[in-house]
């Protein structure tokens, strides 16, 4: 039996600002001296327990409550230890992407590169493992897919928690546009790197698929050749959108001069007619004011 | 993700020999380089992650890898090749699915297989050195750990084995099937158990405890020497009871033989009495030869000393004549010459004294001297000995500090060389990541302008459905304005008709029109 639940949009809500401030608090109670980049996973000091139960027991008579934050798949047991209703939807990305993603972002340095992918590791893994042990109450997905295939993403979601959205998916893509030639470059700084590869073939095994990229179990090299592929294919997409840019303006130049010429055209009738107008109306004016055309209008008027 | 590297490190193991069965990507290969073994197996039998493997370690003399699988038996066997190539086995996969539901077998392939004992056979591996086994053979570790010789398991200090309580893999031979624990135990290993981070997977840790092998060993020798002490017993009253018979009729024997043996010896004792006679006799015989010998040449040798010494003692007189008249002339020239040494003998003499004198101190001198001399030289050979230890240090400092400065300007050559290509790297991912920010910028650009030429259309467009209305409206009005204008000729046509037809009837008329509308009529022809 599916429950009929409406999402509404929970992010206004102060209980998911009390809950966000309350998962801040323990992050920065865990990584207060830390760098920004050194992820790893923790208990909570036991203290937050009785504020999360708190947070979450005045939820009771909400339909549907939804609260995401990155930094909270480092401590999933301490939510599901606290409610057995919690629900989790871990979402994995390819490491290619995570390492564009910070590499588009920031000057290149190969140290921090190594602490990117060292805190994609410890992230993922620690997903892989709750996921893992609490099938039951948790989907893990790929973040690419669910974007690219809202539809099948809800349905999935649908499937597996017994609710019903009774609504369409957002087809709006919030995710920023990464370029595929960034994502072939941090390629080729994972090719030698048997430990991410390793990991991402052990995610990819055991995740919830959503369409038909998450059942392709291609290797690095091959991820690295389709990057190179859908970088050409953007470049000659570009290429193509100039061409049509050209075209779009030598169409729009000789609209313009036709437009210039119908403008003329139009003006010279313009005159023409207020010419005519004139001459009209003079006329008018003339045959009301003739004598003989007096009489004559007086005679027709008499018979 | 497999807990190996934890394991390891808080085993402190340091193996000479690590065999990794099932290696795949060979992930853990920079920990064991960290822990510096003589040999590495990498066991595979992917072809295609050993050959990867074998172009990855091509330059480590030290890695070995072997493109085969580990079965129960030798021979061909099939392998199941995953879409996750570290998931396939020889068996198919079972309750793995429930786990990893987007594992597939993708295609079937033939792999040559060996057992765990013909392995280390071919690849020497002995249980004098500390070895280390892991194991990841997908399933097939519940069929090859029991059907293992045990002092095949013992080459190996310790033994780690990922294995999974559920049965992941269908099982190949049902019956072989044991807990690899009690077979670990049985072969004489401590046997602990690490869950990994998510299920299924556990790692099993056997470490080999040598005091209970030997113990076991000793007792098996204790059994087998207890048999051969039975037996040997066994065999020792066998050989009483033979050794009785023997005894029995060797008595006879012997009493028969002790009989000949007398009359034997007696014969014997007059043979030799008979020898002994001759023998002196002819030992008699010989001492009288040899004394008639040797008193001929003590006869000789008198004859000739004789004869020689007549002939010397004539030389001897002439000479001795000789002689004496030489002397009694001499010793008249010396008699004179004899005052005069007396004299020069006595002031020798008193020179002498001094001499002498000097002559002690000297060598008093010379003796306290010659012990210091001695201090010196010993003080001079141990310095000596010193240099020479010192000089043999020196040149093996040096050829030390030779190489190690060989090795330093190699190393300083080889970071330079590695700086140079890191800056060059680094160069080449500046230049990239700054025509990527360029490209990416130009593509902002280009997008802009897109977004205002769209804009712009957009405008233009709106401007042209305008124009197009007014155009439109403007053709409407010409139309009508022909309409009326065209109605206006008719209905002028009309009027000129009617104003002729009135001319002819009266044109009195008409001149007296014309005549009430002059003063107006030059401007209305002006106008016209």
């Amino acid at each position: 039996m599916l429950k009929k639940r409406v999402p509404t949009d929970t992010s206004q809500s102060p209980v998911y600002a009390g809950i966000s401030t309350l998962a801040e608090e323990i992050c920065e109670q865990q990584f207060s001296q830390a760098d920004a980049l050194s992820w790893q996973t923790f208990i909570p000091a036991s203290g937050y327990k009785l504020q999360a139960t708190q947070l979450l027991s005045s939820l009771e008579n909400e339909a549907l409550f939804a609260w995401g934050n990155d930094h909270s798949c480092l401590y999933l047991d301490f939510w599901n230890a606290i409610n057995p209703d919690v629900r989790f939807l871990l979402f994995y990305c390819s490491p290619e992407y995570e390492l564009s993603g910070y590499i588009s972002s920031h000057p290149f340095d190969m140290s921090r590169v190594e602490q990117v992918l060292a805190a994609w590791i410890t992230r993922t893994r620690a997903m892989l493992a709750f996921f893992m042990c609490n099938r039951d109450c948790s989907l893990l997905l790929n973040v690419q897919s669910a974007a690219s295939a809202p539809d099948a993403f809800v349905q999935s979601l649908e499937h597996h928690f017994q609710i019903d959205f009774g609504c369409e998916p957002a087809t709006a893509d919030a995710r920023p546009t990464r370029f595929a030639l960034i994502e072939y470059l941090a390629t080729t700084l994972l090719l030698k790197n048997k430990l991410v590869a390793e990991l991402y073939d052990e995610v990819r095994s055991a995740a919830t698929q959503i369409d038909a990229q998450d059942r392709s179990m291609a290797g690095i090299e091959e991820r690295s050749k389709a990057l190179i592929n859908a970088f050409l294919a953007e470049v000659t997409a570009s290429t193509q959108r100039l061409d049509a840019e050209s075209r779009l303006e030598q169409e729009l130049a000789s609209s313009q001069l036709q437009i210039n010429q119908m403008a003329d055209e139009l003006e010279y009738y313009f005159k023409n007619s207020i010419e005519q107008e004139k001459i009209a109306n003079t006329l008018v004016e003339y045959l009301s004011d003739n004598p003989s055309l007096k009489i004559a209008r007086q005679v027709r008027q008499a018979e | 993700m497999n807990r190996f590297e934890e394991l390891l490190k808080s085993l402190s193991a340091q193996p000479s020999v690590i065999v990794h069965l099932g290696a795949g990507d060979c992930t853990e290969h920079e920990f064991y380089n960290s822990i510096h073994p003589d040999h590495i197996f990498y066991v595979e039998p992917d072809q295609l992650l050993a050959e990867a493997a074998a172009d990855a370690f091509s330059d480590a003399p030290h890695v070995r890898i072997i493109p085969c699988a580990i079965a129960t038996t030798d021979g061909p066997q099939t392998l199941n090749v995953t879409n996750n190539r570290r998931f396939s086995s020889l068996l198919l996969p079972a309750e793995l699915l429930d786990f990893y539901p987007n594992i597939t077998v993708d295609n079937t392939t033939g792999v040559e297989a060996v057992t765990l004992n013909r392995f280390c056979r071919n690849q020497a591996v002995d249980r004098n050195a500390d070895n280390l086994l892991v194991a990841e053979i997908q399933g097939m570790e519940k069929e090859v750990f029991p059907s293992t010789e045990v002092t095949t398991l013992q080459k190996f200090k310790w033994i780690i084995v990922r294995t999974s309580e559920e049965k992941l893999y269908a099982a190949a031979t049902e019956g072989v099937q044991q807990s690899l624990s009690d077979t670990l135990q049985e072969a004489g290993f401590m046997v602990f158990s690490f869950a990994e981070e998510a299920p299924p997977y556990v790692n099993i840790v056997g470490i080999r405890n040598d005091s209970v092998i030997e113990s076991s060993e000793l007792k098996a020798i204790n059994s087998d020497l207890l048999d051969t002490v039975k037996v040997l017993e066994f065999n020792l009253s066998k050989k009483d009871t033979a050794l009785g018979t023997l005894k029995i009729s060797s008595a006879a024997e012997q009493a028969n033989s002790q009989v000949v043996l007398a009359t034997r010896a007696a014969e014997l004792e007059a043979a030799q009495v008979q020898i002994k006679s001759i023998a002196d006799e002819i030992e008699k015989q010989q001492q009288n030869n040899q004394e008639i010998t040797r008193i001929l040449n003590d006869k000789t040798a008198e004859l000739d000393a004789s004869e020689a010494l007549v002939k010397s003692t004539r030389a001897e007189n002439e000479d001795l004549n000789r002689q004496l008249d030489t002397a009694t002339k001499t010793i008249q020239a010396k008699s004179t010459d004899l005052d005069v040494s007396e004299a020069l003998v006595k002031s020798i003499k008193a020179d002498n004294k001094d001499l002498k004198r000097q002559l002690d101190t000297a060598t008093s001198t010379i003796e306290a001297k010659s012990a210091d001399l001695d201090e010196n030289e010993a003080l001079v050979k141990s310095i000596e000995a010193e240099n020479k230890d010192l000089k043999r240090q020196l040149d093996t400092a040096t050829s030390t500090i030779e190489e190690k400065s060989v090795e330093l300007n190699a190393a300083q050559f080889r970071i330079q060389s590695l700086s140079d290509k890191n800056s060059h790297q680094e160069q080449q991912v500046s230049a990239l990541t700054a025509s990527l920010q360029a490209k990416a910028q130009e593509i902002s650009g280009i997008q802009q302008t897109l977004r205002i030429n769209n804009k712009l259309i957009l405008k233009s467009d709106t401007d042209l459905r305008e124009l197009q209305t007014q155009y439109r409206t403007a053709l409407q009005h010409q139309e009508h304005q022909h309409i009326l204008l065209s109605e206006l000729k008719d209905k002028l046509r009309q009027a000129s008709l009617y104003y002729q037809k009135l001319n002819l009837q009266s044109p009195l008329i008409d001149a007296d029109l014309i005549a009430q509308d002059e003063p107006g009529e030059k401007d209305d022809s002006g106008e016209r």
